[in-house]
């Protein structure tokens, strides 16, 4: 490209981001859509559209039952899990560094970085060592689950790096982290996220660190329990609807968040999946309560009794946890209704 | 006017008849929160109306995606479902569809009124633009629209956005244009099938 065409390509781009500017501008911010509202809409789109799927599968070719499917399926299934377990074994013999965490979803290009190895691509399943860094600051969309021998997980948002020191403490050089260290108390570890800006602590919590690109700011929002972190020789308590910003001058900054909204967005797309075949509804709601933020409330006490006992069968594929739910209650004969944070289960009527 | 493929919009159908998950997470994700800004602003804001009438514009358009065949993008396709829905309510109840109000959470920020703003007609082109723009940043990639609303309404500097992303400054930049790439494109499609439509577009 010559001069003259990058100039013109220059001003083009200015002329472009000039009329957007005005656009924007003159429109003002977007009156805001109740959730709700939008779930609604979601709910009866996603029923028509499964209607019609339906129907042009039923019109394509009806086929023959297979009932060998399954048994083949249960095989290869076995096989993989067999198959896993002795790679597993073999890769802890030999001296290997121990395995901190695995990767329960990968989505995108995320790399680990072991030792003087040459960086490689992970996959779901992968086991992470002692002392190794996972990076996906290629700068696409990927983004990673993984769960800590502890039996926390730790999500990476994208453009993020860290180490993983041991299977309790993580050093995040760059980008952000959601730390989700289970919901029952248990004696387990307490995770630790090493930043430069500081160092936060989970007291049994979910909870997402950010760094800023220079190192000199820490975000830490809290979703549910409570963390600690440290900076300058002080520690800074932070509950449950809290997020606390510290910069490296000293100053500290705290306000009031939800434990739900647009905050937690990339903890949503980073989400593994949740097998639902054989688990109770009871167990289902609760995952989708524990990614979502929301809280589950039954329309009555029988219908909340009961829970435990209706049982789920099949997938939710790609199904995210915000919209796993209006898709498998109607077949339990329920239906949700979001309002306000709050998931309400009720009979279908 | 310069004729436009809506290839992605008619592999996204494809996706979507073929049974994709995703695909319809897409065409959620894309498509829900315009469609119902577009019918909100001709029902006045009334909820419940809103909500059924966009229910009813998208059950009746999913019912018959297949005729769908690009010749307008997908939204303007949508909101032509939509339209129609609106016109049978109120024919079925003998009404007048109630004009668009313009809102006070539409009325541009102080300062920023044109020259003219006060007449009729500059107020109705105003408010109808103002709603494309929000309609075409509902289409976007939500992370797209919140960072173009970051830069020109909150003026956030490009490290700071960058920060919120996630993302290095660089990067940041690149989204930014990318976003803006989108928006116009977006902007553009609902301005041509307005005018295809005609004055009496919604």
């Amino acid at each position: 490209m010559d001069e003259r065409d990058e100039e013109t390509v220059a001003a083009s781009l200015q002329e472009e981001e000039e009329s957007v500017r005005r656009l924007l501008e003159m429109a003002g911010p977007r009156p805001l859509i109740q959730q709700e509202d939008l779930d609604a809409v979601s709910n009866a789109a996603r029923s028509a559209w499964q209607t019609q799927v339906r129907r042009r599968a039923e019109a394509a070719a009806p086929r023959p039952e297979r009932p060998f499917r399954a048994l083949w399926m249960g095989l290869a299934a076995a096989l993989a899990v067999a198959a896993g377990l002795a790679w597993w074994w073999l890769s802890r013999s030999g001296g290997a560094p121990p395995t901190v965490a695995w990767a329960e979803a990968v989505a995108g290009s995320v790399y680990v970085e072991e030792g003087t190895k040459a960086p490689r691509g992970i996959v779901k399943g992968e086991p992470i060592s002692d002392g190794a860094v996972l990076r996906n600051d290629s700068g696409d969309e990927a983004r990673a689950s993984l769960r800590l021998a502890g039996g926390a997980t730790v999500r990476l948002d994208v453009a993020t790096r860290v180490r993983f020191v041991s299977a309790a403490a993580l050093e995040l050089e760059r980008g952000g982290l959601y730390v989700d260290t289970g919901s029952r108390p248990r004696p387990r570890m307490a995770i630790e996220i090493r930043t430069p800006a500081g160092t936060v602590r989970d007291i049994g919590t979910q909870f997402a660190v950010r760094i800023d690109p220079k190192g000199t700011a820490l975000l830490v929002r809290v979703r549910d329990g409570a963390i600690v972190a440290e900076h300058q020789g002080r520690t800074y308590l932070t509950h449950e609807g809290q997020e606390l910003i510290l910069r490296r001058d000293g100053t500290s900054q705290r306000r009031e968040i939800a434990g739900h909204g647009a905050e937690w967005e990339w903890v949503l797309q980073a989400a593994p999946g949740f097998d639902i075949e054989g688990r109770s509804l009871g167990q289902f709601l609760d995952w989708v309560s524990r990614e979502t933020g929301w809280r589950v409330r039954y329309a009555d006490e029988g219908l909340q009794a009961s829970a435990a006992g209706i049982v789920l069968h099949g997938s939710l594929g790609a199904l995210r946890p915000d919209r796993a739910p209006f898709a498998i209650l109607p077949g339990a004969g329920l239906e949700g209704r979001l309002e306000g944070g709050e998931l309400i289960v009720r009979r279908l009527r | 006017m310069e004729k436009v493929d809506h290839n992605e919009d008619l592999t996204l159908v494809e996706r979507m008849l073929g049974g994709d998950e995703n695909a319809f997470e897409a065409f959620g994700e894309r498509y829900f929160r315009a469609l119902y800004r577009f019918a909100a602003a001709k029902l006045a804001g009334d909820r419940d109306l809103t909500r059924e009438i966009v229910q009813a514009a998208l059950t009746k358009a999913l019912a018959k995606l297949e005729t769908y065949r690009g010749e307008a993008s997908l939204l303007t396709w949508l909101c032509s479902c939509c339209r129609n829905e609106i016109l049978m309510h109120f024919r079925q109840r003998r009404a007048a569809p109630t004009d668009v109000e313009l809102g006070d959470e539409l009325k541009p920020a102080a300062g920023l009124e044109p020259q003219g703003a006060g007449d009729p007609e500059s107020v109705l082109l105003r408010r109808e633009s103002a709603h494309r723009v929000h309609m075409a940043l509902d289409e976007l990639p939500a992370h797209y629209a919140r960072a173009l609303e970051w830069k020109y309404l909150d003026r956030l500097a490009v490290n700071d956005i960058a920060w919120r992303l996630g993302m290095r400054p660089k990067a940041a930049e690149s989204l930014l244009t990318r976003a803006r790439q989108a928006f116009k494109r977006s902007y553009e499609s609902l301005q041509a099938g307005r005018d295809e439509e005609g004055p009496d577009h919604g």
